[in-house]
């Protein structure tokens, strides 16, 4: 019988080829050897902070992978500023991740997955570029409550604001209906820019019988709605197209701008309404569309 | 009678110095002058940067090779040759060989392609010298040692960091050119001026430990 060398009968020359053939792919193509998991789910973790006094307990989160967008959701912020989602499955090493807030700019950041599943980003720091408060509400004359708030710009560029509204419940919860009543008022408005040594800025007076009061100049129509989910109470809400700006000059400057609403609004089929205006929100919407919101503390 | 530069040389120091010198000192100093030409010509950054030192090492190699291996006949009827320098010379030429060797394969060795034991990426925070803070809406390429993009245009995001993925077919990765809209940087940054800590931002980063990250301080213009 003719011998056969251990190695030939193991096939050495294939063996050597196939070492061959590992080697250079692990020299060439270092990452070809790790498979991509399709099915592994990764977690996207971080922090967000924001630098001015307006805390946020929610923000937008949108998150790109090679240029597609893979996931966009408003997520909710622990007290720490804390989050964690979950993306599915990646099938490259890097997102961007872009969180934004009304009234915030927003923020780019790089995430790396470093070959493990989770995705951590760190502290998110975002910077307000406008900030809407404090609110605060007292007791005016003539029926009527005024809020105050102050509207701060952080950027050196104009910001226009073309709407200011106040939403707040009734105080006591109404009868239940059978139907939600939904219903659309109108009120007039009068503006008074006030002068520049006095504290406040402009005075917004919204009238529910329709008169102009004191005030010099034009109305404007306010739309008012009311609405309710159930029983519950009554939500009010004055929308008023006021438009405003805040220039460069008023960078870092706060401007107070003053809401005078009637404390009682008579309301067809449900008769007098008294909303909670010490608990009422007040939203200035820009021509962005960005609405920033404040409530008394 | 032999020709001077043809005889072996074992008598004196100073014939075989002399006549050695004749040899192969025109050879030495074209190889050396070459270099220093050339970079001048060409700089010492791009392809150039990379062939010129390999060419030179290589003409040193030869040229060492050349004065420890180099025979002559004595009788040009006889086949036996003898060394052509003398056994000093030719000390001094294996040594240079060996060592012009190293530099040929250590020169050669950093013009490899990427693939050969290169990087796969680069990574790393951008910021102004001035501030530490992120240079912003800016977007970057790797160069490679070549001066070539081995990466594709990568953005660098809210903290002036980037991660691009290399061409493995390319040079090892050399620099990177830096594209501001309000922070203009004109010449690509070395990749090895970076360092640690240079940049604000990267603080609040959180990235995996096993990644190499880089800061680099840029002078807007």
């Amino acid at each position: 019988m003719k011998h056969i060398p251990f190695f030939h009968r193991l096939g050495a020359a294939s063996l050597a080829k196939s070492a061959l053939v590992v080697l250079l792919t692990m020299i060439l193509c270092p990452d070809c050897a790790i498979p991509q998991n399709s099915d592994t789910d990764f977690v996207l973790s971080g922090r967000v902070q924001t630098s001015g006094a307006q805390m946020l307990d929610a923000v937008q989160l949108r998150v790109e992978e090679s240029g597609s967008q893979i996931f966009q959701k408003t997520i909710e912020l622990t007290n720490d500023g804390s989050f964690t989602v979950h993306l599915g499955s990646l099938h490259s090493k890097q997102i961007m991740c872009t969180f934004s807030a009304p009234g915030f700019n927003p923020q780019r950041v790089t995430g790396l997955t470093g070959g493990t599943t989770a995705v951590s980003l760190g502290l998110v720091r975002l910077s307000p570029f406008v900030e809407l408060g404090p609110v605060s509400v007292a007791r005016g004359e003539d029926g009527y409550a005024v809020v105050d708030f102050w509207v701060t710009s952080h950027i050196a560029k104009s910001l226009t604001f073309v709407n200011v509204s106040i939403t707040s419940s009734q105080s006591i919860a109404g009868p239940c209906f059978d139907s939600d009543p939904i219903l659309t008022l109108r009120f007039t408005m009068s503006a008074q820019r006030t002068s520049q040594s006095q504290s406040v800025s402009t005075v917004l007076h919204i009238d529910s019988g329709g008169s102009a009061g004191t005030h010099s100049q034009p109305t404007l129509q306010v739309n008012g709605e009311i609405e309710r989910d159930s029983c519950g109470p009554l939500m009010l809400r004055l929308a008023a197209p006021y438009s405003f700006t805040l220039t460069t000059d008023d960078q870092s400057t706060p401007r107070k701008i003053r809401l005078e609403v009637p404390v009682t609004v008579a309301v067809p089929k449900l008769g007098i309404v008294h909303p909670d205006w010490d608990h009422a929100t007040v939203t200035a919407e820009m021509d962005t569309l960005e609405k920033i919101s404040g409530s008394p503390k | 009678m032999a020709h001077p530069s043809n005889a072996p040389m074992k008598d004196s120091a100073t014939p075989n110095l002399l006549s050695t010198l004749k040899a192969v000192g025109p050879a030495i100093g074209a190889a050396t002058a070459f270099e220093v030409a050339a970079k001048t010509y060409f700089g010492t950054k791009g392809f150039f940067g990379l062939v010129i030192p390999i060419a030179s090492a290589v003409g040193l190699l030869i040229t060492s090779a050349y004065l420890f291996l180099a025979k002559v006949r004595l009788d040009k009827k006889k086949s036996q040759k003898t060394p052509r320098f003398s056994d000093g010379v030719r000390v001094v030429g294996l040594t240079g060989a060996v060592l012009f060797t190293a530099l040929v394969f250590l020169r050669v060795w950093n013009a490899r392609p990427n693939a050969i034991h290169g990087e796969t990426y680069e990574a790393g925070f951008f910021c102004d010298a001035a501030s530490g803070l992120p240079i912003g809406d800016a977007n970057v390429v790797v160069l490679s040692r070549g001066g070539r993009p081995m990466s594709s245009s990568q953005d660098l995001d809210s903290r002036g960091f980037f991660y691009a993925e290399l061409d493995k077919w390319s040079f090892l990765p050399g620099s990177i050119q830096v594209f501001g809209k309000n922070c203009k940087v004109s010449e690509p940054v070395d990749i090895e001026s970076g360092g640690k800590n240079l940049c604000s931002a990267s603080r609040d980063a959180d990235n995996p430990a096993s990644l190499a990250i880089h800061q680099w301080r840029v002078k807007c213009q």
